[in-house]
Formats: C-alpha cells, sequence, structure tokens
C-alpha cells in the first residue's frame, strides 16, 4: 500500500499506521503522534483508531461504528473521513484506495 | 522451589559483611523466584545506616547521593551470593523519583532513574525478606501508592518507540537486517511494557520474558503468539519486511492497549 497524504479521503479509502506512529492510552485517553504531531483521540476517534487495519475501507469502518453505538451509517462516513482526513495531513496514518476487485 | 533466605542475615554476619546497624535484609532474582538453576547468584540487598565501604572494591553508579553502590561477593555452600548495598537515604530517594506528582511532571525526577535505581524497582516486588518482613512490606505499600507501575511502563513502551522509529528509516534506505533486529528489540520492549502493566516486571532480565509471558498469558497476546513471534517462526527470508511489518503492528497494539 503506497500512502499519500494529499489524496482525498472518500469510502473507499483504506488507512493504515505508519510504522513510526507513537500511540500512548493515558488512563484511558488515546494519544497518537507522528515524526511532529501529538493527537489526543475523542473516545469515538480512538474506536475509529482501533479499526484500522490496512484492509477496512472508511465504509467497514462506517458500518461497524453504525452498528456498535445503533447509529446512521451515512453519518458516520463523514466522521472517518474527517478524521482521516486530519490524521493523513499529519502523517499519522497513511491512506490508499482500495484497488477494484480487491475483496478479502 | 525458591531459595530459603532464613539463614542470610546469619551467614553475612559470619562473613563480617554486615554492618551493626541495618534496616534490613532482602534477597532477590531468579533463584527466588523459583527460576534458579544450578549456577544462579544468590542477590542479596542490605540496607544499611551509613555508607558500607567494600573490601573488594566493587561499586556501581546511581544517579543519587551518595552516587555509588557498594558490592561484596562471597559462596555460601558453593554457591556465590552477590551483597549490594543501599543507604537508607538512596533508597528514600528512589522512591521519592517515582511518586505520582513525578510521575505528572514534565520534568519529574523518574526520568533520572539509572539502572540499578530501576533494577531495585523491578526487583522489590518479588524479594524474599530475610528478617521480618516488616521493612519490605511497608516499602510495597509505598510502591503501590506510587507510579512505579507507570514509571516502568512508560520506559519500556520508550524504548519500544525509539527502535521502532529506527525500523521506519532503516526500511526506507532499504537496509531490511538492520530493520530486522530493530523490530525484534522493539518487540522485546513492548512485551516488557505489556508485562509491567500486568505486574510483571524484569524488563531489564530479558533471559525470563518467556517465563513472565507463561505466567501471564495475556488475552492480548497469548504465550502461543508471544512465542511465535519471539523465534521468527513465520519469517520469510526473501520477505523480511512482511515479518517487519507484522512485527511493529503488534507493538502498536501492545502500545494502544496498554493503559499507563
Amino acid at each position: 500500500m503506497s500512502g499519500d497524504r494529499t489524496a482525498p479521503v472518500g469510502p473507499a479509502t483504506v488507512a493504515a499506521l505508519p510504522l513510526n506512529v507513537k500511540i500512548r492510552n493515558h488512563r484511558g485517553k488515546t494519544i497518537v503522534g507522528g515524526y511532529q504531531h501529538f493527537y489526543e483521540l475523542t473516545e469515538s476517534a480512538a474506536f475509529i483508531w482501533r479499526q484500522i487495519d490496512g484492509v477496512r475501507t472508511v465504509s467497514d469502518i462506517a458500518r461497524l461504528i453504525a452498528e456498535e453505538y445503533d447509529i446512521d451509517q451515512a453519518t458516520v462516513v463523514g466522521d472517518v473521513v474527517e478524521l482521516f482526513t486530519e490524521l493523513a495531513e499529519h502523517d499519522v496514518i497513511k491512506i490508499s484506495e482500495k484497488s477494484p476487485g480487491s475483496e478479502v | 522451589m525458591t531459595y530459603d533466605v532464613s539463614g542470610v542475615i546469619g551467614e553475612l554476619k559470619s562473613r563480617n559483611l554486615l554492618p551493626s546497624e541495618y534496616e534490613t535484609v532482602f534477597a532477590s532474582g531468579s533463584l527466588i523466584r523459583g527460576w534458579g538453576n544450578p549456577t544462579s547468584d544468590l542477590d542479596v540487598h542490605v540496607v544499611t545506616k551509613d555508607v558500607w565501604n567494600s573490601s573488594i572494591g566493587e561499586t556501581n553508579h546511581v544517579a543519587l547521593e551518595p552516587n555509588t553502590l557498594q558490592y561484596e561477593g562471597t559462596f555460601v555452600d558453593g554457591r556465590r551470593w552477590d551483597v549490594e548495598y543501599w543507604t537508607a537515604s538512596q533508597l528514600d530517594q528512589v522512591l521519592a523519583k517515582i511518586t505520582p506528582e513525578q510521575f505528572a511532571d514534565e520534568q519529574g525526577t523518574w526520568r533520572t532513574l539509572s539502572y540499578h535505581e530501576t533494577a531495585l524497582l523491578e526487583r522489590l516486588p518479588y524479594a524474599a525478606a530475610a528478617d521480618d518482613g516488616q521493612w519490605l512490606k511497608r516499602t510495597r505499600a509505598t510502591l503501590a501508592s506510587s507510579a512505579h507501575r507507570s514509571v516502568l511502563i512508560v520506559n519500556s513502551l520508550k524504548q519500544a518507540d525509539s527502535y521502532t522509529e529506527d525500523v521506519a528509516g532503516q526500511i526506507a534506505r532499504g537496509d531490511l537486517h538492520s530493520a530486522v533486529i530493530a523490530a525484534r528489540t522493539a518487540f522485546s520492549h513492548a512485551v516488557d511494557a505489556l508485562q509491567a502493566s500486568l505486574g510483571q516486571f524484569g524488563s531489564l532480565w530479558p533471559k525470563w520474558r518467556a517465563r513472565r509471558m507463561q505466567i501471564l498469558d495475556p488475552e492480548l497476546l497469548p504465550f502461543d503468539a508471544y512465542w511465535a513471534i519471539e523465534t521468527m517462526r513465520s519469517f520469510d527470508p526473501d520477505n523480511p519486511q512482511k515479518w517487519i511489518e507484522e512485527t511493529i503492528a503488534v507493538c502498536q497494539r501492545i502500545s494502544m492497549e496498554v493503559t499507563v
């Protein structure tokens, strides 16, 4: 998978963690960092983060969250897109588009 | 079976290795944990009022006042005893470095823990008192209300982060041999952090890591999964990067789930 921090994030985007991402769970607060920047994730963002595996698309993750919290999936897609866009801009995740026909 | 420490104080006295005034004597190490073998040393710790003057001139540096530890060595029934002398003040200074207040401070003194201070903090939970045990009981109570566990977790996670960062740089440069070694090392530190979070300390003694993992068999990384990575079972010499990425993913999962 090749990451492109400037590529737009959409429902078919797949996120993966860069090798050098730093993660801390400080008494329930999740803090993630790339080479320079650190972020504190909200509880829902931390849940999303846990689903990142380099295989699941934004849509896949949104479906999991919609089921977990019993909320509208379309709304969640927007939230995941927004989060991934911000994290990718700061190299905390790397993103790529799922190739057509690459069902796992 | 653990080592019987009831005769330790008498043996030290008979060899003139115990000052007239001391606070406590305790033993630690593999023999005390029941993991010893015929060539294992017994690690004896004496907490003194005044500085002990070593007869063999062996010392080690600590970031305390005074800044050295004194040692003696002796053989009892064919087994080597390494005797380490701490002053009560040095002990107090170590414990003062790991208070919750120090841990919360960006410039906290817990960051100045030296190798031997960390070793002491990793050994105290498993030490066996050679006296009535009251000193050890009080000290463990102090540890329980301190940031002892958090300090040991963070020290290991910091090491894991450092080696993981090396992995990323080495892969970017195409130096896969070095990246494999760095990933192995990052994994070791991440496992140490996981173990510390579950109350098994011993990052300075990697040879007992598997023993600790057998005791814990943690849900986050069950023993069999740990041992498969430790022994590099899925490593493919033709595709080392795959093993590296899988191993670092495990390190990241540990960092995510271990609460500091």
